[in-house]
């Protein structure tokens, strides 16, 4: 069967039904409507006579109180009744009013005596509706009457208007005849109109298009599919006639590319020859490279269990992953043993910090050192210096652990630390001694002192020459221990009273200083030189004006110069120049002293010079500037040439001072 | 009884004018310019001519009209005496011309039509229920050609026998209904006598049966006249179905009722008053004063605004006051249609048992 008849058959019913369905819904619908509008202009007509007779007449009854009038309500039923002769009827339509008897009293249409039984039953069931109100169909002799009712309950009245379902249906049979008769026209016309569109739209189109497809499968030239149309069929014949054209240049193609492919292998052939050629090379230093590599780990392994220090690596779970023979000496259990452990189950690591460490180090990445003293996990006592980093290996974070056992050198150390804390006992009981013993001997010399002179003043002109030299001479003696004895006093004083630390600027103590001692020496041609100013420190302000005074004094003491020229100053570039230190210096250009006695001119009590010559002293002062210097963490000493004067260097700390300052050796 | 009728009159007049003050005081001044003089000359203190002079002075106050601004009312009250009506009137005149003069009431529009016929003073009438009977005009519903026009105060007769005959028609059937008519000789009561019994004769079924008494000056002569009225009841008494009220100053009286229903087992069936129907009569139906009153002064404002009278037709009334006694139609077993009890509205009346 060809398409052209197939789709005859389909669009004839197709085109059939829509058009039946169409004038049967058509016809239904306005059948319904018609019904439904009859009903309503019923209902409103008869709600009219209601309202205008019926209640209208019964209001006035009610307003005047005569409901139970018999007379006024037998004469306004009656005016009532004429009025509903009066009322507007539609075509074939008609009232009918009964009573509760069921006795009609009025029909406008037929005699009452026809209307009492057609409508009793719809009377009384009108009566029976709780509303009063009803609307339906009726059948009867002459056909299907539509009526809606209404009860009138003051007067027990069934009020009916019907009309005739025929003059409803009239209109509707007219709608369905003409429906039809255009729903046939239609159907000719259509089937007609729609077979020849698709016969020129869609048939011989397909056709032409079925003899191309036919062609091209045969691998025929087609150049041009006559179908002109810009639809989808026009579209489809152009993608044909280019799929042809496509196909022939495609067999032109095929036939290039195949001479092509085979140059193409050719030369592929012989790049692969000498890939081949490369990577025989490759494998040959390959395998050299590997026994290079190898021969490299093996001297890594050598060196790290040759190595002194212990060396483990631990894994991102903390699992040990190697370990050398010093790890296993120092900890005290065998490789293997160390091997399976997972550092952070092992007690003495949490115990001691080192736990936190190495988790600090494989989060952060920043190397740690650490001084841990444990007993390891197979109990050994130990001290070790830890060194962690962190490395990489396998994408994942690994702790490398160095460990240096130092348990020999920290018992050095504590060993060396009860000997210092003995020594530091020792001196302040030889300070405390020192005191004491000083300051007793002090008042039976003075005693001494003293009663020599009484002596010499009462009994000098009994005694003879010799005897009044002795007395002098013990009187001098006494004068001299007593001296003694206070600059013992002075440097045990240095040694016990705790300094004061406060900022002082030491340009306003040089001032002092120099104001306090010049009046002493007036005349004596000394110049003071401060070149440039000099720094405020954190230090005790008397000790160091003591210090300087000190300095100052024994500069212009042992000097011989007609001139005599000081300086002080800071920061000299001299060797053995402290961090943290200032550095200051007093400089003048006295007599000098031997290289020889530079040690001992700090020893309390040591003259170089003749007990009186270059102004006397005790040989105190310079010891006493020793300890105090050494007191605020500082260290003295001496540079000078006999004949080319003197300079003393001291050090003291720059910034603020906390805590106390131990006695160095040199207190010994 | 004299004084106390004087002192009503003078009472009455007391009100009105101080109502016309009062109107006329709160009046917009619609009507401002020249002050008109106006004669309002009431034949006698009844209701019905005090209530058309009241509603005639409201509607002229609610149309502008300011008593000493605008307007100088000169009220005339001749107490139904012709004589003393023309008298006063001829007195009012020497003060000067009126703008118009309103008569109130048939005896004063007659007495001021002689007065003023020839001067071209507007004369305005009102309450005359027979004016073509009385020689006012010639004509109901034409323009008078005069200086003279008004409102009729009465229902055309055959509409008011037609009204009585749809309810009592079925209990008398069968001879013509004897109506008892006993009027003064007062012109709209004679005129009204006439009218009726033209237009019963033209019916066939009902009959107008009179008996006249001398009119006296109300109110002195009102007692002697209302004496004679129970003499002529009591005399066409049995030969009367019912009872019709005349119009004039005897059927406005209460008395003149209870005269009827009290000397007679006859039911009145035509009052001429509302008062009438509370007392009794089935039925009455009258031109609505306040209507009347109100459409003579619009009448009044057109003419003091320079209107003719003489193009002025005289026309019937609009609207109407209706009243019924449901007792006595329930007494006489008459049944009054639907129709007739909602135009009576509120003017219902039933005792109460």
């Amino acid at each position: 069967m060809r398409l052209q008849t197939k789709t005859s058959l389909a669009i004839l019913p197709m085109v059939s039904l829509a058009i039946l369905f169409l004038g049967s819904w058509s016809v239904i619908t306005s059948t319904q409507s018609l019904r439904k509008s009859m009903e309503l202009v019923m209902t409103l007509e008869l709600d009219d006579f209601m309202d205008h007779s019926l209640k209208r007449m019964y209001g006035v009854l009610e307003k005047n109180r005569l409901t139970k009038v018999d007379s006024f309500v037998r004469k306004y039923q009656e005016l009532a009744l004429v009025e509903a002769k009066t009322f507007h009827y539609l075509q074939s339509s008609h009232l009918v009013i009964l009573d509760p008897s069921g006795r009609a009293v009025f029909s406008s249409k037929h005699g009452l005596n026809h209307a009492e039984p057609l409508w009793r039953d719809v009377a009384t069931r009108i009566a029976s509706q709780p509303d009063g109100e009803i609307k339906g169909e009726l059948k009867t002799a002459q056909g299907k009457e539509i009526y809606v009712g209404r009860y009138f309950k003051p007067w027990s009245w069934s009020v009916i208007y019907a009309i005739s379902a025929s003059e409803v249906t009239a209109s509707a049979r007219s709608i369905r005849n003409a429906t039809f008769g255009i729903a046939l026209l239609c159907i000719v016309v259509g089937f007609f109109l729609i077979f020849f569109i698709f016969r020129s739209f869609l048939i011989i189109p397909v056709s032409r298009l079925k003899d191309a497809a036919k062609a091209i499968a045969g691998l025929e030239d087609v150049d041009r599919i006559d179908i002109r149309s810009r639809d989808e069929l026009g579209e489809l014949a152009r993608s044909m006639e280019e799929m042809a054209g496509a196909i022939q240049s495609y067999r032109i193609r095929q036939a290039n590319w195949q001479s092509h492919l085979e140059e193409e292998i050719q030369a592929r052939t012989e790049d692969l020859n000498e890939t081949n050629a490369a990577l025989t090379e490759e494998i040959r230093v390959r395998k050299k490279t590997e026994g290079e590599l190898r021969e490299s780990l093996e001297f890594n392994q050598k060196l790290i269990s040759a190595s002194p220090l212990a060396i483990v690596s631990y894994d991102a779970t903390g699992q040990c992953m190697l370990a050398n023979r010093s790890t296993a000496r120092i900890i005290g259990t065998s490789q293997e043993q160390i091997l399976e452990q997972n550092y952070n189950r092992i007690d003495s690591w949490k115990q001691t910090g080192l736990l936190a460490a190495a988790r600090a180090v494989v989060a952060d990445g920043s190397d740690r050192h650490l001084e841990s003293h444990l007993v390891t996990t197979f109990g050994r006592e130990v001290w070790i210096d830890s060194y962690l980093s962190r490395f990489s290996s396998g994408g994942q974070a690994h702790l490398l652990l160095m460990i240096n056992d130092v348990t020999q050198r920290k018992e050095l150390e504590v060993r060396l630390e009860k000997q210092r804390e003995a020594l530091e006992r020792s001196n302040r009981e030889l300070d405390d001694f020192a005191y004491v013993a000083s300051h007793d001997l002090k008042e039976p010399l003075r005693g001494i002192a003293n009663y020599s002179g009484f002596l010499m003043e009462d009994y000098g002109d009994i005694l003879d020459d010799d005897g009044r030299s002795k007395l002098k001479t013990l009187i001098r003696l006494a004068r001299r221990e007593e001296s003694l004895i206070e600059s013992l006093l002075e440097y045990s004083r240095v040694g016990r009273t705790e300094l004061a630390f406060e900022r002082v600027d030491l340009n306003a103590v040089v001032r002092e200083v120099t104001g306090a001692i010049m009046p002493s020496f007036e005349g004596q041609n000394v110049h003071i030189r401060v070149p440039q100013p000099l720094p405020v420190i954190w230090c005790d302000s008397v000790r160091i004006n003591e210090v300087f005074c000190n300095l100052f004094t024994n500069a212009i003491k042992y000097n011989d110069k007609a001139e005599k020229r000081i300086e002080t100053g800071v920061n000299p570039a001299v060797p053995g120049e402290a961090s943290g230190h200032y550095i200051f210096y007093v400089k003048d250009n006295g007599i000098g002293i031997p290289e020889k006695h530079h040690k001992k001119i700090f020893t309390i009590f040591k003259r170089l010079h003749g007990r009186d010559k270059f102004g006397g002293g005790t040989g105190a002062g310079l010891t006493i500037v020793k300890k105090i210097v050494e007191r605020h963490g500082g260290k003295i000493w001496v540079a000078s040439r006999p004949g080319e004067g003197t300079t003393f260097y001291f050090s003291l700390k720059q910034g603020e001072y906390h805590g106390q300052v131990q006695p160095t050796d040199s207190d010994c | 009884m004299s004084n106390r009728t004087s002192a009503d009159s003078i009472k009455r007049f007391m009100f009105i004018f101080c109502l016309a003050a009062l109107l006329f005081g709160v009046a917009s001044p619609s009507c401002a310019g020249k002050i008109k003089r106006i004669i309002l000359m009431e034949t006698m203190p009844v209701p019905v001519v005090l209530e058309h002079s009241r509603w005639f002075l409201t509607q002229l106050g609610e149309m502008g009209y300011k008593e000493g601004e605008n307007m100088r009312l000169v009220l005339l009250q001749p107490n139904g005496d012709r004589t003393r009506a023309e008298s006063l009137l001829r007195e009012a005149l020497t003060g000067g011309a009126p703008d118009l003069v309103v008569t109130n009431a048939t005896l004063a529009s007659q007495t001021a039509a002689r007065v003023l016929k020839g001067t071209g003073i507007p004369l305005l009438f009102m309450t005359v229920s027979d004016p073509v009977g009385a020689g006012l005009i010639r004509k109901v519903g034409d323009p008078t050609g005069t200086n003279i026009t008004g409102k009729v105060h009465m229902i055309d007769r055959e509409t008011r026998i037609d009204m009585v005959m749809g309810l009592i028609g079925e209990p008398v059937a069968g001879k013509p209904v004897r109506m008892g008519f006993v009027h003064s000789s007062y012109p709209s009561a004679v005129g009204d006598l006439r009218e009726l019994s033209a237009a019963a004769k033209s019916r066939g079924d009902i009959l107008f049966v009179p008996f006249q008494v001398a009119y006296r000056k109300v109110p002195q002569g009102l007692p002697g006249m209302l004496k004679e009225v129970i003499q002529g009841v009591e005399i066409i008494r049995d030969q009367v179905d019912f009872w019709w009220e005349p119009s004039g100053p005897l059927g406005e009286v209460g008395a003149y009722t209870r005269a009827l229903l009290e000397h007679s087992s006859a039911p009145v069936v035509m009052g001429t008053k509302l008062e009438s129907v509370k007392l009794g009569a089935l039925l009455h139906l009258t031109p609505s004063i306040e209507a009347s009153g109100r459409e003579t002064a619009m009448l009044a404002d057109a003419i003091l605004k320079g209107a003719d009278p003489g193009k002025i037709p005289v026309t019937p009334p609009t609207s109407f006051e209706l009243g019924i006694n449901l007792t006595t139609a329930l007494e006489n077993k008459i049944v009054v249609p639907p129709d007739l009890l909602e135009l009576a509205g509120e003017h219902i009346y039933r005792l109460e048992k």
